[in-house]
């Protein structure tokens, strides 16, 4: 799992299978926006997480009500 | 009926006894005729009857005796800030505002937050400003709402419509989540008003 900046609110990036956008997760603190998933092409903005991180997101996305 | 001390076409004024101060009152030694007469004394202003002459007693008109130091005076300027402080404190905001009722007996207070454009066809999770795992959170659904950026369109948080155009929110170990089913970027301008009665 990857994660960058959003530049702005349309600033999706493609999906790892090229199908639509990759973005599973966004997280905004403050006037930054991260967005957090698969995608196509890792791009120099993008950073990858560690398995810490994906667990955090993925605590997020899927939490145990 | 005829005033004892008024002739017929005689001016009745209310008062028999005028004096100029309270010292002149005093010095005045009233007959058994004065009994229950009004006076007037100039300075301080005010009209006392004559309740007793032996011993000799004036009591004053008006029972009610106010002192300046019984009220909190404020100049207009600072009933002014006081207002505006009282305004801001109810004032829907970013910053903790007071709603101005309770749940189960404790102060609700509110916040609004800023979450921006609304995503596409992903979660947005928004940490909740200061937030405290102690107090007790709610959505104010009825003061939440999207906008596009035009100004034009403008929904309510939750949105419930046909599952595409579906919008969801849920507070969740800390966080705003904004739960769409598809692409609802149009919507710029996002403020998600919570509630929470503290401790």
């Amino acid at each position: 799992m990857h994660s960058y900046i959003m530049n702005n609110e349309k600033d999706y990036r493609t999906a790892v299978n090229g199908q639509g956008h990759g973005v599973i997760l966004i997280k905004k603190v403050g006037e930054i926006e991260r967005a957090y998933g698969y995608f196509k092409s890792i791009d120099e903005d993008m950073i990858a997480l560690s398995e810490q991180e994906e667990a955090e997101v993925n605590t997020i996305l899927n939490p145990t009500f | 009926m005829q005033h004892r001390d008024v002739k017929e076409g005689d001016i009745h004024v209310i008062h028999d006894l005028k004096f100029m101060n309270i010292e002149e009152r005093d010095a005045y030694e009233p007959k058994a005729e004065d009994l229950d007469k009004i006076c007037l004394v100039v300075e301080p202003y005010g009209f006392f009857a004559l309740q007793s002459v032996e011993p000799k007693k004036w009591s004053a008109l008006s029972t009610v005796t106010v002192s300046l130091e019984d009220f909190e005076v404020y100049t207009k300027e600072q009933i002014n800030t006081l207002l505006s402080k009282k305004i801001e404190a109810y004032n829907i905001s970013s910053s903790e505002f007071k709603c101005g009722y309770t749940r189960n007996g404790k102060e609700v207070f509110g916040i609004e937050v800023d979450c921006g454009a609304l995503p596409n066809n992903a979660i947005k999770s928004i940490p909740i400003p200061s937030y405290n795992a102690n107090y007790n959170y709610w959505v104010d659904t009825t003061n939440s709402y999207s906008k596009t950026s035009n100004k034009n369109s403008i929904i309510p948080i939750p949105y419930v419509a046909n599952q595409p155009y579906h919008v969801g929110i849920d507070i969740t170990n800390g966080n705003i989540r904004i739960i769409p089913y598809s692409d609802r970027t149009v919507f710029t301008e996002t403020k998600i008003t919570l509630n929470y009665t503290k401790e």
